[in-house]
């Protein structure tokens, strides 16, 4: 999947956030969208996913060159998007398994045998180091930060998105926990050459993945693009690099 | 010792002079139930009894459960030693004046006691484990007393599954009196499904030994108005009372649920967990009252309401309450929240795929299982679910008019 965006403004909470943003993602590539709170990554990456109450007022978000701007969630998600949110809700009631089985009809995934399913769950959720209890329970209910963090990427990697937005999939996360899950996107990708999209505000995950795109965005754009190197100099001196500051 | 004639006359008074709620704090929140004790000779009850008996097979061959005794308006048949059914008329005194229901306790006990037509007795002795399935089936008026004894260190599983055989009005009225023996452990799960134009009654009052546990799950989903109240008293030293009770209603039923609960001595637990998910103009109230007496070190309370509504006119009135006369070493807290299906939620199940409807039947159905987890008893919980799958299926799930509101509705 080839994700593009172009001139995209859109309004949250009454509140004009996004002001141009222009960005292109192609399958099998990593980008990172790094910038100060409140620069509109959170925002850019629920656009791209349709989230009624992101209004886009300019521009377009293209899926494989479809405009995809008013397209249902849903519809979006069977074209092969996948958002990783940064604050993962509690179902209580909604069993993992039920979940994930129902995720996987609603976007028309080859059908498994149960027996199939369940195994691939188990071993990726060893693979997260999740503890095997947390399968069995209700959608992230009780979850620490860090098991819903996990929780995401089993998701990632049982539903097999073409490009997914991984809104700091690091946040919340210990040392150990962090390298689990940076190597899990990369064995996502490798075994499934999704693009992704990943936000975060520390460099820390970056140095076990090879993102071949750097971005910086601040007050709703992209300020800053470049190779892995930008990364250091904005551990050096910080956002403030962007020279709006 | 009063005398049968004293005792059935005491309840037809009472029932004729209470006011249906005595409760200052809650009379402004109580949902009137026009009960009307028809005598069998107004029904048909040739053309009755053959729509029980089909009704009965019907559901056999349905849920493949068997029953330990079916119950309905002039027939009963009980197909175990432990269930024992005595028709109103052949009870003693002794038994009547050994009742924890009395007359002036409540309107709808005196109601009760003044017409029921049969007393369900399930006696099961100590160290005994029994599971039990009891159909009742109303024809037009069907008032029972399910009297539970259980001696010390047994374990009784039983569920009660209510139907009418027809959506014509008529009332289905059960009170139940359970006492739990010391170290025994009571499981009492009821599903009422009955029809859209019942008026349903459930009361329960237990009371529970050293070291006793009693849970209690109720389900309401049918007849058009449904009054229940539980009273548990844990009294025994280290005893547990767990109650729930789920309200899935749609159109203009009413539901008005109360419990009460007592701690009364040390280490002991109750919980009350009440639910309700409302679609049309159903309305249901909450309330539940708990009392920690003093002298309850180590003891725990808990009150949780919580409500879900599916349209505008749907309203949930929560009235979680405590009155904790010790203060020390005791946990106790209560909680209610009623909401309509929350946008964030929705937009998380449909960023994996799922469409706006099945969506809104996914928190909806994870809502209710929740509740319906509580139930330890696998025939009861599947049939609790199946009923509540079918209701749901049945229902409207139309599109989302407006995100931009505090909720989301169903549009009509």
């Amino acid at each position: 999947m080839i994700l593009e965006i172009n001139d995209l403004h859109a309004d949250a909470e009454q509140r004009n956030v996004l002001k141009g943003v222009n960005l292109r993602v192609k399958e099998g590539e990593l980008h990172v969208l790094m910038g100060p709170n409140g620069s509109g990554k959170t925002t850019l990456a629920k656009s791209i996913m349709g989230h009624p109450q992101v209004r886009i007022t300019k521009g377009e978000i293209k899926a494989d060159g479809k405009v995809i701007n008013d397209l249902p969630v849903n519809e979006r998600a069977r074209l092969g998007l996948f958002l990783q949110f940064q604050n993962p809700i509690e179902i209580e009631g909604l069993g993992i398994v039920n979940f994930l089985n129902t995720a996987r009809g609603a976007l028309n995934k080859e059908k498994i045998s149960y027996k199939e399913f369940m195994a691939e769950i188990r071993s990726r959720g060893e693979s997260l180091r999740l503890r095997e209890d947390l399968i069995g329970r209700s959608l992230n209910y009780g979850f620490s930060g860090g098991e819903k963090k996990k929780m995401e990427m089993l998701q990632m990697s049982i539903l097999k998105p073409k490009l997914a937005i991984l809104d700091e999939p690091d946040s919340g996360l210990d040392i150990d926990a962090v390298k689990v899950v940076a190597e899990n996107i990369n064995d996502i990708r490798k075994n499934t050459n999704a693009g992704v999209l990943l936000i975060t505000h520390y460099s820390r995950i970056l140095n076990y993945m090879e993102p071949g795109f750097i971005h910086v965005m601040s007050e709703g754009k992209i300020v800053r693009e470049g190779g892995k190197e930008l990364i250091e100099q904005i551990e050096r001196e910080g956002y403030q690099i962007d020279g709006s500051k | 010792m009063q005398s049968k004639k004293e005792f059935i006359a005491e309840a037809i008074s009472s029932y004729n002079s209470m006011p249906a709620e005595t409760n200052d704090l809650y009379k402004k929140y109580t949902v009137d139930i026009q009960l009307d004790p028809a005598s069998p000779e107004t029904a048909d009850i040739n053309a009755c009894e053959s729509r029980i008996e089909r009704l009965s097979r019907a559901v056999t061959d349905k849920t493949k459960i068997k029953f330990d005794a079916i119950i309905s308006e002039h027939t009963t048949k009980s197909f175990r030693d432990n269930v024992k059914i005595i028709r109103a008329e052949d009870a003693d005194a002794d038994m009547l004046s050994s009742k924890l229901f009395k007359s002036n306790d409540d309107k709808l006990a005196a109601f009760s006691n003044a017409y029921s037509k049969y007393f369900i007795i399930v006696d099961l002795p100590e160290g005994k484990e029994e599971s039990l399935n009891l159909l009742f089936i109303n024809c037009a008026c069907l008032p029972v007393q399910v009297m539970v004894r259980t001696g010390s260190r047994s374990k009784l599983g039983m569920f009660e599954l209510y139907l009418s055989d027809s959506d014509s009005n008529g009332t289905m009225s059960v009170l139940h009196e359970v006492r739990v023996g010391k170290d025994s452990r009571v499981e009492l799960d009821a599903l009422h499904n009955e029809g859209t134009g019942s008026n349903v009654v459930n009361l329960c009052k237990s009371v529970i030994a050293d070291c006793g546990s009693f849970s209690s799950n109720f389900i309401y989903a049918g007849g058009s108005t449904t009054k229940a109240k539980s009273i548990i008293d844990s009294q025994g030293v280290g005893s547990s009372a767990e109650v729930c009770e789920l309200a899935f209603g749609n159109s203009e039923q009413k539901f008005d649920l109360t419990t009460y609960m007592t701690n009364s001595k040390p280490r002991s637990h109750a919980k009350l967990e009440s639910g309700a998910v409302l679609d049309g103009k159903a309305h249901c109230i909450l309330k539940g009252f708990a009392k920690v007496e003093k002298g309850t070190k180590g003891c725990f309370s808990r009150i949780t309401e919580r409500g879900i509504l599916l349209s505008r006119d749907a309203h949930v009135d929560a009235l979680p309450d405590m009155a904790i006369d010790y203060s020390n070493e005791v946990k106790a807290t209560h909680s209610a929240a009623t909401s309509p299906l929350d946008p964030e939620h929705l937009f998380y199940l449909e960023s994996r795929g799922m469409d706006e409807p099945q969506a809104r039947k996914t928190l909806i159905t994870s809502f209710l299982a929740k509740y319906i987890s509580n139930i330890g008893n696998g025939v009861a919980h599947e049939a609790a679910m199946s009923v509540m799958l079918e209701k749901l299926e049945s229902g409207r799930f139309g599109s989302m008019p407006d995100m931009a509101a505090r909720g989301v509705w169903i549009s009509r």
